[in-house]
């Protein structure tokens, strides 16, 4: 472990203790920082010294604790409930999360990782009895994902890599989002506070796929069908989770189902890295990581600012607060993969990696297409129906100095690294991206733009045909917005009434595995009766059979 | 050696005896007899080594006399019937006692560590136990479960003597006090059951559930 990484350890450990006293002092914010600043300066050495992929993780991390830094103190003024608590545990969370990145595999990585789920579990579920549902979502995945876990990392020269990759494959896959096991992710993320949201999606989330790439180191090259159920999974996920997405009415629902999505790109980076060992694969993995990382956290972060969750309630805050669309709309431009965004950068290396790959793999563009015009469709309605039009209702507005300063810094580097994309890639070798080739096209572009389509334009109120004025709850609503795409996708039905709905049959199958083994856990609570002589026989007949045991 | 081996065999024959009795009297006697006994094959394994005696004469103040002579005024002061109420008819516990003894020697041989000073007191020894859970999971009456972990504990403490030279000193009083204490502490619970349902009939407990 590099100094600089103790040095973040013991400034984070000093931001938890001074959180629970005086999180509102500067002290606070300062440790913060200085745990944010050290982590970046220690990740980017590990990532340009030898391309380690904790080096990239602990970079993406600290850039996020740095926008956290200014963020938090003023965030928790407005939400005093439970603040103290809040101050103390998100340092000791994103300490947990640098010794993921940090530990040996064995229990010292075991203990991180719990130990990571378990606060991420307390960070969600102190929103209280809201946010119930979501943080039980969180923990069951957290179980299934640490018996993955288990089975791997104690199978270990037990078992064949085929087991062990399963195990790895549940195990850090459920972090990831991997489908089908992604369905705690828009439970989970959503419902806690906005900075945890940030952290949960923009970082949390990375650790599955830090830990899918280091297992090669770790464990062995992985076998052949990891590769395709990656490439497969991630890019069926990613198109599932941007339908689904669209049928979300919750703000940061949709946020969390963008995550999906975008960890669904990353898997299939992953994936067509194994199959082919392509760096181009290499350098779609840990761009977009990054690139997810500081435009989620800007999205996530944007969304704390705003009192209202519901998009069908909000509207118009374009005109209320344009600093905060502009934030919110370069991190929703670069999340729908538009040029030169980072996203865009990291997709078009998928792109060239899928097309010149072998076999059957040149298919998966289709998908990134499909992918690239739902990412544009999905966030098109998120930004319209919040920032644009006419307010739909009176929501409330946070957005004092400290917080803009935070998404001010996300903004900054987020720009950064997309015009120079190719300097976060040089530990790859290869000019991968050639940016300013990119810069002269879109250039021409816009001018072929502009003098093939001279029209004048004028701007006027919407026409109301002159029967009775417009009110604000005439605008598209939420749902009907994204009816269309929704009726040409088959896993999701949407049911017509009054209020459009969503049947989601996913769901439906988990419900089924939830009560299956709530009946198997009925057989099981039979054998407690109550009867203390039939709890004093199962001893004696345990004995008797161990006894048994011995004579053969 | 000789004496030792029929004072083994004597130890059986109690432990066996107190599945069969119906009275609680009798089955509080036989444990005493049990443990006087023990004591004695404690006293006949000591070969001039002093934590042998002690041990043995801690087991006959403590076991020998003591909890017996606690059990009796339990039994008096909880003003309940002296008969033993089980699941199984006698001859039934009797057969199953015996299968069990037999289960007991089959397998016995194969727990005999090398340097077992006492080869034959292994198979009694894991009757004790498997008999001691007999009659706790067969027997109604709180203080019969008292009982049955009483003679549970000494299957322990023989198993301990045959197969090493006993446990140190420290531990074998440590045990023989805590047998005494759990015997203790149960009576006081006897008596809280007594005071709060009426009765302590182990049958009719059954809130404790999943």
């Amino acid at each position: 472990m590099s100094e600089g990484v103790m040095v973040s350890a013991l400034a984070l450990v000093g931001a938890s203790l001074v959180g629970l006293r005086a999180w509102g002092s500067g002290g606070y914010a300062l440790l913060l920082g200085l745990g944010g600043a050290t982590l970046v300066q220690a990740g980017g050495g590990m990532w340009y010294g030898d391309g380690s992929a904790a080096g990239v993780f602990l970079h993406l991390l600290g850039l996020l604790t740095m926008a956290l830094a200014s963020y938090v103190p003023e965030y928790l003024g407005h939400h005093p409930k439970e603040a103290p608590v809040y101050a103390f545990l998100v340092p000791l969370f994103l300490l947990a999360m640098v010794g993921v990145a940090q530990a040996p595999p064995g229990l010292p990585f075991l203990f991180f990782w719990e130990g990571m789920a378990l606060l991420g579990y307390l960070l969600v579920a102190l929103e209280g009895p809201k946010a119930q549902a979501g943080a039980r979502a969180f923990f069951l995945a957290s179980r299934l994902s640490g018996a993955g876990l288990y089975l791997a990392f104690l199978g270990q020269g037990h078992l064949g890599p085929d087991w062990i990759w399963a195990g790895l494959l549940v195990g850090f896959g459920v972090k990831a989002a991997l489908f089908p096991f992604h369905l705690w992710l828009p439970r989970a993320h959503p419902v806690a506070i906005s900075p945890v949201s940030a952290l949960l999606s923009g970082a949390m989330t990375k650790l599955g796929l830090y830990g899918l790439f280091q297992a090669q180191t770790w464990f062995g090259p992985p076998p052949v069908w990891v590769g395709f159920a990656l490439v497969l999974l991630g890019l069926f996920g990613a198109v599932y989770a941007l339908v689904r997405g669209l049928a979300e009415e919750d703000l940061k629902g949709a946020l969390a189902y963008s995550s999906v999505e975008n960890l669904g790109l990353m898997l299939a980076a992953l994936g067509g890295y194994f199959l082919t060992g392509k760096v181009l694969f290499l350098g779609a993995f840990f761009l977009h990581q990054v690139g997810h990382a500081l435009f989620k956290g800007l999205l996530f972060l944007g969304s704390g600012a705003l009192s209202e969750r519901q998009v069908s309630r909000l509207g118009g805050l374009w005109h209320r607060m344009p600093l905060l669309g502009g934030l919110v709309l370069l991190g929703m431009a670069v999340g729908a993969g538009l040029p030169p965004g980072a996203v865009f950068a990291a997709e078009w290396l998928l792109y060239q990696g899928f097309l010149f790959a072998p076999g059957l793999l040149p298919l998966g563009v289709g998908a990134l297409a499909l992918v690239g015009a739902l990412a544009l469709y999905f966030y098109v309605r998120l930004f319209g129906l919040a920032f644009l039009g006419a307010p739909r209702g009176n929501v409330a507005l946070h957005l004092g100095p400290g917080m803009r300063f935070g998404l001010l810094v996300l903004a900054v580097i987020l720009v950064g690294l997309s015009l120079f994309p190719q300097e976060f890639l040089r530990p790859l070798g290869q000019g991968l991206y050639p940016s300013w080739a990119l810069w002269v096209l879109l250039a021409l572009a816009f001018g072929l733009y502009r003098w093939l389509d001279p029209r004048p334009s004028r701007s006027y109120g919407t026409w109301d045909c002159g029967f009775q004025p417009l009110t604000p709850r005439m605008q598209p609503n939420a749902l009907g917005f994204s009816e269309p795409a929704l009726r040409l996708f088959p896993f999701l039905r949407l049911k017509v009434g009054e209020r459009p709905e969503l049947d989601e049959p996913l769901e439906r199958v988990y419900q089924g595995v939830g009560e299956g083994f709530g009946w198997a856990t009925r057989l099981v609570q039979a054998l407690q009766s109550g009867s203390l002589h039939f709890y004093l026989l199962l001893q004696l007949l345990t004995l008797v059979v161990v006894m048994g045991v011995v004579l053969l | 050696m000789e004496v030792v081996n029929t004072l083994v065999l004597a130890v059986l024959a109690t432990g066996f005896l107190m599945v069969s009795r119906r009275s609680l009297d009798a089955v509080i006697r036989l444990y005493a007899l049990q443990n006087v006994l023990l004591a004695l094959v404690s006293f006949g394994l000591a070969k001039g080594e002093l934590h042998f005696v002690l041990a043995g004469l801690a087991l006959f103040v403590l076991k020998g006399v003591a909890i017996p002579w606690y059990l009796f005024w339990l039994l008096d002061r909880l003003e309940v019937s002296h008969e033993v109420e089980g699941y199984l008819s006698v001859s039934f516990s009797l057969l199953l006692a015996g299968l069990l003894i037999a289960l007991a020697f089959r397998v016995g041989a194969v727990f005999v560590l090398p340097e077992a000073p006492l080869p034959q007191g292994v198979p009694v020894a894991l009757s004790l136990v498997l008999l001691g859970m007999l009659s706790m999971v067969s027997r109604k009456k709180a203080i019969s479960q008292v009982l049955g972990f009483l003679a549970l504990e000494n299957g322990v403490f023989l198993l301990a003597l045959s197969e090493s030279h006993g446990l140190p000193l420290f531990v074998e009083l440590g045990v023989a006090l805590d047998a005494f204490a759990a015997v203790f502490l149960a009576g006081v619970l006897i008596f809280r059951i007594k005071g709060e349902m009426g009765h302590v009939d182990t049958a009719r407990m059954r809130a404790l559930r999943g």
